[in-house]
């Protein structure tokens, strides 16, 4: 086997010996993690949002609307853009189990859906009239797409720089960024001693999410190191661009949903913890911070991207703005 | 004016119809709880990759005694998994609360279902944060 790249059907169907350990790792930590969204009894939190108000409702309503169809993009961007172009069985195994969960996670929000009388019209509502939701969808179907031309030659260093253009939007944009501002806002919910049984659902998600981004992050850090042809200067400016021009989408996105602030957030508060994941993101692909941006959700503190306790709700007594304009 | 489909009034028609579906997805039960499941759990509490205990102890599935003995383990991220488990009975959870690692007593302030013994004693905690924690706790609605 000549690297992780590979579009051989008749390759990578031995496990052993395991060429790349940490993507088995990762998959028996995945399979340990294994969890179905019944298993949290949703239907206790309904007292709760009864009581919460419109905008709290609103923020619920579009966290569901944001989150369920690109569950289902983020597997399409596997099915498309990775599985077929990796050739290593560990990696499979993964990828495989990665795709379980986003339907795993697309059934939790389903039973969200279900459980809190949501307005399914009202909450999809915004993937037509934000303009600031469908430029994030456009970007993502722009890169998946790519991956898909019969063009795409995986031998070539632009059919690499392809593959790793696609790694970097789904995963570290799209799961690595866009969902980690969303999975603050869905636990901010739970800081406010509301829907603590949504909360969990939500911490198993990410439990999820910290592993699909060590395994993203890994494939293109391996990629990179196995073909260094690929990683020219114009290619990681390139690169970089991406995300920070995420960051520039997430933030109008942010400024257009939460005009008026909810549940204690405003735009800036979200906008810069979203800084400081593209810091951190930055930081672990190689290129350093760029923003320099502090958390301010110390609440969402993390070492590993799983949730830590250490200042877990600091901000509970803090005074960052309620009900600011952004 | 997205570029993936959404709404039309096709969709809107199917979303009507759909409501009569007497198949919720809240409908669909998680697969039923069998022995094979706890021995699989117990299993990967016996894991050496302290993750994999992490996984077993946050299990909802952990049996009470699992929970005891992996309230013991050596890795305090262990513990914190068995104090975030809201399956974890409440004698183990008092034990946790006077565990010497202060992000195993935060976690035990936080699960739902600490026992108010435990959180008048983690109200007294020497760490503020768990003591902040513990007077967030008691802002939950309790039956």
């Amino acid at each position: 086997m000549s690297g992780i790249l590979g579009t051989g059907i008749e390759e990578g169907l031995l496990l052993k010996p395991v060429t790349y350990p940490w993507a088995m790792e990762l998959y028996d930590q995945a399979v340990a993690n294994t969890w179905f969204p019944n298993e949290i009894q949703l239907g206790e939190d309904l007292g709760d949002f009864e009581r919460m108000t419109d905008e709290e409702r609103h923020a619920l309503t579009f966290l569901m609307s944001y989150f369920n169809p690109n569950e289902l993009l983020v597997n399409k961007a596997l099915a498309f853009g990775v599985y077929p172009y990796v050739n290593a069985a560990e990696c499979h195994l993964y990828l495989a189990k990665q795709m379980w969960e986003e339907a795993n996670h697309c059934m939790s929000f389903e039973y969200v859906l279900e459980t809190f009388p949501i307005d399914r019209v009202a909450a999809y509502e915004s993937h037509v009239t934000v303009p600031s939701m469908a430029q994030k969808e456009e970007f993502e179907v722009r890169f998946i797409k790519r991956m898909t031309e019969q063009s795409l030659d995986i031998t070539t260093v632009e059919g690499k720089q392809d593959f790793v253009r696609n790694l970097v939007a789904y995963n570290v944009i799209l799961e690595g960024i866009w969902f980690y501002s969303g999975f603050m806002v869905a636990l901010s919910f739970r800081q406010r001693n509301l829907l603590r049984n949504f909360g969990s659902l939500i911490e198993w998600i990410v439990r999820d999410e910290s592993l699909h981004l060590k395994f993203g992050l890994n494939l293109i850090l391996t990629v990179l190191d196995e073909n260094p042809e690929i990683a020219t200067e114009e290619f990681s400016a390139e690169i970089k661009q991406m995300i920070l021009d995420a960051v520039e989408m997430e933030s109008q996105y942010n400024r257009d949903l939460l005009p008026n602030g909810i549940l204690g957030l405003n735009a800036d508060y979200i906008n810069q913890y979203v800084r400081y994941l593209a810091d951190r993101r930055l930081d672990e692909l190689g290129f350093g911070a760029h923003y320099g941006d502090v958390n301010p959700a110390k609440w969402m503190a993390t070492a590993n991207d799983t949730l830590q306790l250490v200042n877990f709700f600091e901000s509970t007594n803090t005074s960052y703005e309620v009900n600011s304009r952004a | 004016m997205s570029c993936v489909s959404f709404g039309g009034e096709g969709w809107l028609e199917r979303l009507r119809a759909a409501a009569a579906d007497p198949r919720p997805v809240a409908a669909f039960l998680s697969p039923e709880v069998t022995d094979a499941k706890v021995r699989r759990v117990r299993l990967l509490a016996e894991s050496h990759d302290p993750k994999i205990r992490e996984s077993a102890a946050l299990s909802y599935l952990a049996p009470p005694d699992l929970l005891t003995v992996l309230a013991a383990d050596e890795n305090p991220g262990v513990r914190c998994c068995v104090a975030r488990n809201e399956h974890t009975p409440s004698d183990v959870l008092e034990l946790l609360a006077a565990d010497a690692d202060h992000g195993v007593r935060g976690w035990v302030a936080a699960n739902p279902v600490v026992p108010l013994t435990a959180l008048e004693l983690l109200e007294a905690d020497a760490e503020e944060m768990v003591r902040s924690l513990a007077s967030w706790a008691r802002g939950w609605e309790r039956t």
